[in-house]
């Protein structure tokens, strides 16, 4: 049981990145990890050694964030000076339509159910069933909390149809998502 | 599964998110051929999709903050402490 405190160093990118996109702001969001480090740490020994350290995690991190939001803090509200606003961050590609930091503050307008479920699956990667098992929902909810949120972003974005789209045709999961692409 | 009834925007999203076995990918691909405004959705999905799998990627490649670290040291109970001096 238990975890290496290396293995948790590891994985500190990656909920950081996870936090800072669903908060935006750079401070709120390492406060929010922070407390996350502290109820890990006070719970190493709960942790199944063998299994997904990341995961478990991101479960530990969507408690935080609910009761906060549950308490009605602003201490996590999503105001404030957005992380991606940054110039320094914001690298554009060239022809990209749609800016990255547009996306961030159209995922920032979501309600905190439907952007914790985007994350997890649109950014992170994990399937409908992971992320149902880290939020503790069913499969179902996941999937209807998505589909309001992909709503929500097509209708606050403004988008035009020149590109292909990107169609995964394997069912693993994983950060980078291989697929066929269709045209028309 | 999803046999004849019409496609929903959380068949787009289970399309684009690999969650169909092929059978039912084939199906909604058939309909998104079929349908220029499924289409339309598909790909505006798609754009956004590939936006959030970019957002704050650069987090990855940054040192992890100095606090953690100290604070992962502080919270240790495994390692030995030093002893106290009267």
């Amino acid at each position: 049981m238990g975890f290496r405190n290396n293995e948790l160093v590891e994985e500190l990118p990656h909920i950081r990145r996870f936090a800072i996109s669903l908060l935006k702001h750079g401070d709120r969001a390492d406060d929010l990890v922070q407390d996350c480090i502290v109820r890990a740490m006070a719970n190493r020994n709960s942790f199944a050694t063998g299994t997904n350290l990341r995961s478990w995690l991101f479960t530990i991190l969507h408690r935080l964030f609910v009761d906060t939001c549950r308490r009605g803090s602003d201490r996590w509200t999503t105001t404030g000076v957005p992380y991606l606003i940054d110039s320094a961050r914001v690298e554009p590609r060239q022809g990209d339509k749609i800016l990255l930091n547009e996306v961030a503050s159209a995922v920032a307008e979501l309600p905190s159910t439907q952007r914790y479920v985007i994350l997890l699956i649109g950014m992170q990667g994990y399937s409908y069933g992971e992320a149902a098992e880290i939020v503790g929902v069913p499969v179902g909810t996941v999937r209807s909390r998505l589909s309001r949120a992909r709503n929500a972003l097509r209708e606050m974005l403004s988008l035009d149809d020149q590109d292909g789209v990107d169609v995964p045709y394997d069912r693993e999961k994983s950060d980078h998502r291989g697929g066929l692409r269709l045209t028309a | 599964m999803i046999g004849k009834r019409a496609i929903t925007e959380e068949d787009l999203g289970s399309l684009l998110d690999g969650e169909l076995d092929s059978a039912c990918q084939v199906r909604v691909l058939e309909a998104i051929v079929q349908d220029p405004d499924l289409l339309k959705r598909l790909r505006a999905d798609s754009r956004i999709a590939r936006r959030l799998r970019e957002m704050n990627a650069e987090v990855l490649d940054e040192p992890v903050p100095q606090r953690f670290l100290d604070l992962l040291d502080a919270l240790d109970d495994s390692r030995e402490k030093p002893e106290a001096v009267d």
